[in-house]
């Protein structure tokens, strides 16, 4: 596990990873509601293909994020309560959860859907599962599920950052800022 | 006398034509496709990856002579029946863009024309030339099949060919290009025929 140090901000790394993962799950969930709207297209087929590529590269990053979690020193967590600090705690582990968990049941869809895909029309992704309609549904469930929740926990990271910013007025946010 | 010998020849003549008919009728044989033991499936392909396809329905009907060689062959798909192993991909496919198989329920290729490539006791290799006919285009088009005997009452038939969608309509509007969904189809089938005179 990681070392927690007294450090007074996030390794540059550490930083990076964070908000590269934000921007892309920024791009994802948007883009994934857009595309299942679309009514059969090539173009739905090609947001999918973004939806797809994206969402794979998300679990490349978040796996070597993790990693790199592991092995580095990262700051102490800032939380007046014990009871803030077991809530912030869960809310990350969850949040690392989602960014495997989405991306998972993703491919696990694409895949019992018996839709091959190459990712950013380059690599092609091998297939999870055969083609079966029943594991194709309870993935799909599995994918939505945990959109809602990303976006539930995401309004309450959100929340809080802006909370310690704005109204505690303390480091939270600057120490994961460059 | 000569009337005689006249209506003779005649007779002769007459006997011996009918005597072939009935010959013929008895050694030419009819066949049909069993549906347990047939597989026609097509390789479609997407971003250049191949997405497998099958028939579920389909029946083939063939002819031979005296001499067991192929004469005839009539094949017809149930456009309704395809399969490609996904519910999503079986809706779309069946839409107006695609097989339209509200309006063209059948596809169905018959060959009077069986050329003879190569021929054994027990097996043969023909190209059937004839017009498929599919979304209610017709192209003509040459399929190499295989023919394997079984048993004397079986055989089974077996071939591939590629064929071009856009021939037949598959795939228009939006579709049409085939850069996402490629233009090439490869189709292939290995039917058991059984042997069913009457
Ligand atoms: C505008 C959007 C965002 C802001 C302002 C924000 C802010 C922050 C801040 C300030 C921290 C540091 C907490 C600390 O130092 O204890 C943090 C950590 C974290 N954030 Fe965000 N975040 C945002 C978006 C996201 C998104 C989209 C995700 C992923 C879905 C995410 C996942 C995480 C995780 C997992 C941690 C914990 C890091 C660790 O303990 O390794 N954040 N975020
Ligand atoms: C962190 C990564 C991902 C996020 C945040 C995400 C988010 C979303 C969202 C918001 C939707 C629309 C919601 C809905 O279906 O009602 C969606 C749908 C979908 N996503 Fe993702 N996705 C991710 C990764 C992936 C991956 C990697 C794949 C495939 C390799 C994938 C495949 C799909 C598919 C096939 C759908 C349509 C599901 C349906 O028919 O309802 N997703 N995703």
């Amino acid at each position: 596990m990681a070392k927690k140090g007294d450090l007074d901000e996030w390794s540059w790394l550490s930083k990076l990873f964070h908000w590269v993962t934000a921007g892309l799950i920024f791009i994802q969930i948007p883009l994934g509601f857009y595309a299942k709207d679309l009514k059969l297209s090539p173009l739905k087929i090609d947001m999918f293909i973004w939806h797809k590529s994206i969402g794979m590269l998300i679990l490349l990053v978040v796996i070597m994020r993790l990693l790199w979690r592991i092995r580095s020193t990262i700051p102490l967590p800032i939380a007046a309560t014990a009871i803030e600090k077991a809530l912030a705690t869960a809310a990350h582990a969850v949040l690392y959860g989602l960014m495997l968990a989405l991306p998972l049941s993703g491919w696990l869809i694409s895949s019992a859907a018996n839709f091959p895909v190459k990712l950013f029309w380059l690599i092609p992704l091998p297939a999870i599962s055969g083609p079966d309609e029943s594991v194709k549904l309870l993935a799909t469930e599995i994918h939505i599920a945990c959109v809602i929740s990303l976006i539930c926990i995401l309004i309450v990271h959100i929340g809080a950052a802006l909370r310690h910013h704005i109204l505690l007025k303390d480091d939270a946010l600057k120490r994961m800022w460059f | 006398m000569l009337l005689m010998k006249m209506r003779e020849k005649c007779l002769a003549i007459l006997m011996a034509l009918f005597g072939t008919l009935i010959y013929q009728s008895v050694l030419a044989d009819s066949w049909q496709s069993s549906a347990l033991s047939s597989d026609l499936e097509f390789i479609a392909s997407y971003q250049g990856l191949p997405i497998n396809g099958r028939f579920n329905r389909f029946s083939v009907a063939a002819n031979t002579d005296q001499a067991t060689q192929l004469t005839q062959l009539d094949v017809r798909v149930f456009i309704s029946s395809a399969d490609m192993g996904s519910s999503e991909i079986n809706q779309a496919i069946q839409t107006t863009d695609w097989f339209n198989s509200g309006d063209f329920s059948e596809a169905i290729f018959t060959s009077q024309h069986l050329e003879t490539v190569s021929r054994t006791e027990n097996n043969a290799e023909y190209i059937a030339h004839g017009e498929l006919q599919l979304k209610g285009l017709k192209n003509s088009i040459a399929v190499p099949l295989s023919w394997k005997n079984n048993g004397s009452d079986q055989v089974v038939i077996a071939g591939e060919l590629t064929l071009d969608r856009s021939d037949f309509g598959i795939g228009i509007g939006d579709w049409a290009s085939g850069e996402q969904i490629g233009l090439a189809v490869r189709v292939s089938f290995a039917v058991q025929l059984d042997r069913t005179n009457e």
